[in-house]
C-alpha cells in the first residue's frame, strides 16, 4: 500500500514537472479566461510613470474679467432673451456640485443652483435654463459651437485655459487634494510613487500630479465619478482633484476620506466664449459676473454653500473678485 | 556499318552458346524456378482455362453478368451511402446547426433588449421604471439559457463560436453585477450609479454585443453553407446509376445480336429497377435543391436581414434613451437614427415585396411594424423639437412614453415576422429531410433487385451452352 501511495506521489511529481502530462487535468489552464473581467471605467486610459512631464499650470497673473456695468439683461444679452432660455454646460455626475438626483431626475447641486441664480437675474425665473451635460475634454468645444451659452464645472481659471475661453470672475475657491480608503498609507504626495492615481482628463489635476509625482501611474477618466468607480472597483488606490469634488466622493462612499495636506489652491471660474468677431459674449461675461457678485452680497453664496458643501469642508469663503483694468486698455 | 558489324558476329557466337548452356540448366532446374512454378503453375493452369472459358458465348456472358452486377452494386452503394450521409447531415442541420443559430440570434436580441432596457429604466423615475425591470430581468434570464444552448451546440471546443460564447459568458454576470451597483446607487441617492450605468452600458455595447454579433453570423453562415451544399445535386452517385444504366443498355444490345432474341426479361426487369432508383435519386436532388434554394430565398435571407432590422432599431432606441440622459443634442445624433431608420424601412418594404410576405399575417405583421416605425419617426422629430426648446421634461416624457410604445410595437412585430421566417427555414430544411428518407436504403433494394434480376435473366442463355 504504501508502494502504491509512494507511486502516485512519484508520478504526480512527474506531472507537475512535465506540464504536457498534467494539461489535459490541469484546472489552471483555463484558454478562454479573459485577462480582467471587470472593465475600467468607460474611455479610461492608463498613463506609465513619467512617460509625461506634466505641464506648469500656471495661477498667477490672471487676466480679470468684464467688470459689470450698468445695462439691463436685454441690453446685454439680447440673443439669449429672444431665445427664453440660457443653455448650461454641466459636468453629468459630479456629487454635491451638479449631479442629477436619482430618486426624483432632477439636476440639483451647488453649480446647478449658480446656474439658476443666473438665469433668475435675466429672466426672472430660475428654471429658464437647459442643461446640457459637457465634457473636460469638450466644453472648450461646445462653447465655440455655440451650444451652449456658458460652462460651469469646476472649472480652474489657468492662463492656459484663458487662451481659449473668457471666464467669470472666481465664483468658488478649492483646494487640490487626494482621496482614498480610511485605512490608506497615503499621506502625503510622496507617498504617491507607484501607485495608481486616478484624475479626470483635461483636469488641473492631472498636470499637478504628473510633475509632483513622476513615478505615480495615472488614470485617466471622464470625471470624478468615474474615479470612484475604479475606487471601488480596486483599479485606483487614490483619487487627485479638488476639495469640492472630493466632498461629493466622500459623501458617497463611508469607506472612503479625504487625505493630505492641500496640494494647491483653484479658483473655479464660469467660461464663456471670448468676446470677438465670432461671438458677440462681452454682454454675457458682465451678465454672469452681475450676478456673482450680487451672491457675494445677498448671501445666496453662503446659504448655497451650507446646503451642498459645508458638511463635508470648510471654506475662506467667496473669492475675490477679480477684473481686468479696461480704462487702461487701449 | 562497320561498327555493328563487328558486333554482330559475337552476339551471334554468344546466342548459340547461351542457348545450350540454357538446355542444360532447364534440364537441371534451379529450386527457384521450380518454387515458383510450383506456386503459380496451377492458377495459370486455371487462369489460362478461365480466358479460355471467357473466350466462349457462355464465357462472355458469365463476365458481362459480372461487370455489370458491380457496376449495379458499386452504383447502388455508392448513391445509398451518399444519401445517408446526407440524411445524417440534414438532420445536423436541423437538430444542432440551426437550433445553434437560433439560439445565438436570441442571445443577441435578449442582451441588446437588455441593454436597452437598463439605460431606459434608467432614465424612468422609480414607479415607471418597474415595467422596465422586468423586460431586464427577462432580457438577461432569455441571453443566459439562450448562451448555454449556443454552447451545446459546439462540438469543437477550440472553435472561434466556443471562444465568443466563453467571452460573454465571462462578461454577463460583470455586465449583471454593474447594472445592480448603478441601481443599488440610485436607490440609495448617490449618483456614482450614473458612472457605473455608464460603465455597464460600454461593456455591453463596446464588447459583449460585437461578440454576441460575430457569434449570430458565424451560426448563420455555418447554417447557409451546410444547405448550400446538401442541395447540391448528387453528381458522383447519380452518375454512377447513369453508368450502371448504360451499362445494362449495351449488355442487352450485345445480347439481342448474340442470342437473337428481342429483349431479355432479367435485363429489362433490372433496367426498370435502375431506372426507378434514378427517378427516386432525380426527385430528391430535385425536391433538396428546391427547397434549399427557395428556403434560401424565402427563410434564410429574410431571416438574416430582419433579424439585422430588429438589432439595430433596438440600438437607435439605447442611443435616442441615452442622448437623453446624458442630455446630448438628439439634432447631433440623428443622422444615425435617421440612417438606420432608412435601413429597418428597407428591409420591411424588401420584405413586403418578397414571396414570404403572403404567408399567413406577415403583411400585416410588417404593415404594422412598418406604421410603428412611421410614429417613433415622428415622435422622434418631436423630440428633438422639444429638446431645441429647453423642454427637457416634455422631451422625456416623450420619449418614454409615446415613444417607447412605437418601438415596443415595432420589436413585437419584428419578433413575429422572425419567428415565421425561422419556421419556414425549417419546414424546408425539413421538406428536404423528409424527401432524403428512404432514398438510402430504397436505392440500394432496388440495385440488389437488379442484379438478381440480371442474374435470372441470363441463367436461361447460359443454360443453353450446358
Amino acid at each position: 500500500m504504501s508502494a502504491h501511495k509512494t507511486f502516485f506521489a512519484v508520478a504526480a511529481a512527474g506531472c507537475l514537472a512535465l506540464a504536457s502530462c498534467a494539461a489535459p487535468l490541469d484546472e489552471t489552464q483555463q484558454p478562454w479566461a479573459l485577462p480582467d473581467a471587470v472593465p475600467l471605467p468607460p474611455q479610461a486610459s492608463i498613463e506609465q510613470p513619467g512617460t509625461h512631464p506634466g505641464a506648469q499650470v500656471l495661477t498667477t497673473g490672471l487676466q480679470g474679467s468684464l467688470r459689470p456695468d450698468g445695462r439691463t439683461p436685454e441690453e446685454r444679452v439680447p440673443r439669449i432673451m429672444e431665445r427664453g432660455y440660457l443653455l448650461v454646460g454641466v459636468d453629468q455626475s459630479q456629487n454635491l456640485l451638479s449631479f442629477r438626483n436619482p430618486a426624483t431626475g432632477e439636476l440639483e447641486g451647488f453649480e446647478v443652483e449658480l446656474a439658476r441664480e443666473i438665469a433668475t437675474d435675466i429672466f426672472g425665473d430660475p428654471s429658464k435654463v437647459d442643461f446640457r451635460f459637457v465634457d473636460s475634454s469638450d466644453s472648450v468645444f461646445a462653447l465655440e459651437a455655440k451650444q451652449v451659452d456658458i460652462v460651469i464645472r469646476a472649472m480652474t481659471i489657468t492662463r492656459e485655459r484663458q487662451d481659449q475661453v473668457t471666464f467669470s470672475t472666481p465664483y468658488f475657491s478649492a483646494q487640490t487634494r487626494m482621496l482614498s480608503f480610511n485605512e490608506t498609507e497615503i499621506h502625503t504626495v510622496e507617498d504617491l510613487a507607484g501607485k495608481m492615481v486616478c484624475v479626470t482628463d483635461g483636469s488641473t489635476a492631472l498636470q499637478r500630479t504628473r510633475r509632483l509625482a513622476p513615478e505615480a501611474t495615472i488614470m485617466k477618466v471622464r470625471g470624478a465619478a468615474d474615479c470612484l468607480v475604479a475606487l471601488q472597483q480596486n483599479q485606483a488606490d487614490v483619487i487627485v482633484s479638488d476639495d469640492a469634488i472630493l466632498s461629493g466622493i466622500a459623501a458617497q462612499d463611508p469607506y472612503t476620506r479625504i487625505v493630505g495636506d492641500p496640494i494647491a489652491t483653484e479658483l473655479y471660474g464660469i467660461a464663456m466664449a471670448t468676446p470677438g468677431a465670432k461671438h458677440d459674449t462681452d454682454g454675457l461675461v458682465r451678465q454672469v459676473n452681475s450676478t456673482i457678485e450680487r451672491m457675494r452680497e445677498d448671501g445666496t453664496w453662503w446659504k448655497l454653500y451650507e446646503q451642498w458643501l459645508s458638511k463635508y469642508q470648510d471654506t475662506p469663503g467667496p473669492p475675490e473678485l477679480a477684473y481686468r483694468d479696461e480704462d487702461n486698455e487701449e | 556499318m562497320t561498327a555493328v558489324g563487328s558486333l554482330d558476329t559475337p552476339q551471334d557466337q554468344q546466342d548459340h552458346w547461351l542457348d545450350s548452356v540454357g538446355t542444360a540448366k532447364q534440364r537441371g532446374r534451379h529450386p527457384a524456378v521450380s518454387l515458383i512454378q510450383e506456386s503459380f503453375g496451377q492458377p495459370l493452369q486455371t487462369a489460362r482455362t478461365t480466358l479460355n472459358f471467357l473466350a466462349t458465348s457462355p464465357g462472355l456472358m458469365t463476365m458481362m453478368t459480372i461487370l455489370i452486377a458491380v457496376a449495379i452494386g458499386a452504383a447502388g452503394w455508392s448513391m445509398a451511402e451518399s444519401s445517408n450521409q446526407r440524411q445524417v447531415a440534414l438532420q445536423e442541420l436541423l437538430n444542432t446547426t440551426e437550433p445553434m443559430s437560433n439560439s445565438a440570434h436570441n442571445l443577441y436580441t435578449s442582451l441588446s433588449v437588455a441593454d436597452t432596457m437598463a439605460t431606459t429604466g434608467f432614465a424612468q423615475s422609480h414607479e415607471e421604471s418597474e415595467d422596465s425591470r422586468q423586460r431586464y430581468s427577462e432580457a438577461i434570464q432569455k441571453a443566459a439559457i439562450s448562451a448555454t444552448e449556443t454552447a451545446a451546440g459546439v462540438s469543437d471546443l477550440s472553435t472561434r463560436e466556443l471562444g465568443l460564447i466563453a467571452q460573454i459568458q465571462q462578461q454577463l454576470p460583470v455586465y449583471t453585477g454593474l447594472v445592480e451597483v448603478a441601481r443599488t446607487n440610485n436607490h440609495a441617492g448617490r449618483p456614482v450609479g450614473a458612472a457605473y450605468l455608464a460603465e455597464a452600458s460600454a461593456l455591453m455595447r463596446d464588447q459583449i454585443l460585437p461578440a454576441a454579433k460575430e457569434l449570430f453570423e458565424l451560426t448563420r453562415q455555418a447554417v447557409t453553407n451546410q444547405q448550400s451544399e446538401l442541395t447540391k445535386p448528387q453528381w458522383i452517385p447519380l452518375s454512377g446509376l447513369v453508368a450502371a444504366l448504360i451499362f445494362l443498355g449495351i449488355a442487352q444490345h450485345w445480347l439481342r445480336i448474340r442470342t437473337h432474341r428481342r429483349f431479355n426479361k432479367g435485363f429489362v426487369v433490372a433496367t426498370m429497377f435502375m431506372l426507378i432508383a434514378l427517378l427516386w435519386v432525380s426527385t430528391s436532388n430535385w425536391v433538396n435543391w428546391h427547397a434549399g434554394t427557395k428556403g434560401f430565398a424565402e427563410a434564410s435571407t429574410p431571416l438574416s436581414s430582419l433579424a439585422n432590422a430588429r438589432i439595430i432599431a433596438q440600438q437607435a432606441r439605447t442611443e435616442e434613451t441615452l442622448a437623453l440622459v446624458r442630455r446630448q443634442d438628439l439634432v447631433g445624433g440623428n443622422n444615425s437614427f435617421n440612417s438606420a431608420m432608412r435601413r429597418i424601412e428597407t428591409t420591411l418594404n424588401d420584405y413586403s415585396a418578397s414571396p414570404i410576405a403572403a404567408h399567413n399575417n406577415n403583411r400585416t405583421h410588417a404593415d404594422q411594424a412598418r406604421s410603428a416605425v412611421e410614429s417613433w419617426k415622428t415622435n422622434h422629430e418631436e423630440l428633438a423639437r422639444l429638446q431645441g426648446t429647453g423642454k427637457y421634461d416634455d422631451a422625456l416624457a416623450l420619449a418614454l412614453g409615446p415613444s417607447d410604445k412605437a418601438f415596443t410595437d415595432f420589436d413585437a412585430n419584428m419578433a413575429t415576422l422572425i419567428s415565421d421566417a425561422r419556421s419556414n427555414l425549417r419546414s424546408y430544411i425539413i421538406d428536404g429531410l423528409v424527401a432524403t428518407r428512404l432514398v438510402s436504403g430504397g436505392v440500394l433494394t432496388l440495385s440488389w433487385l437488379a442484379i438478381i434480376a440480371v442474374v435470372l435473366g441470363i441463367r436461361p442463355r447460359l443454360q443453353e451452352y450446358l
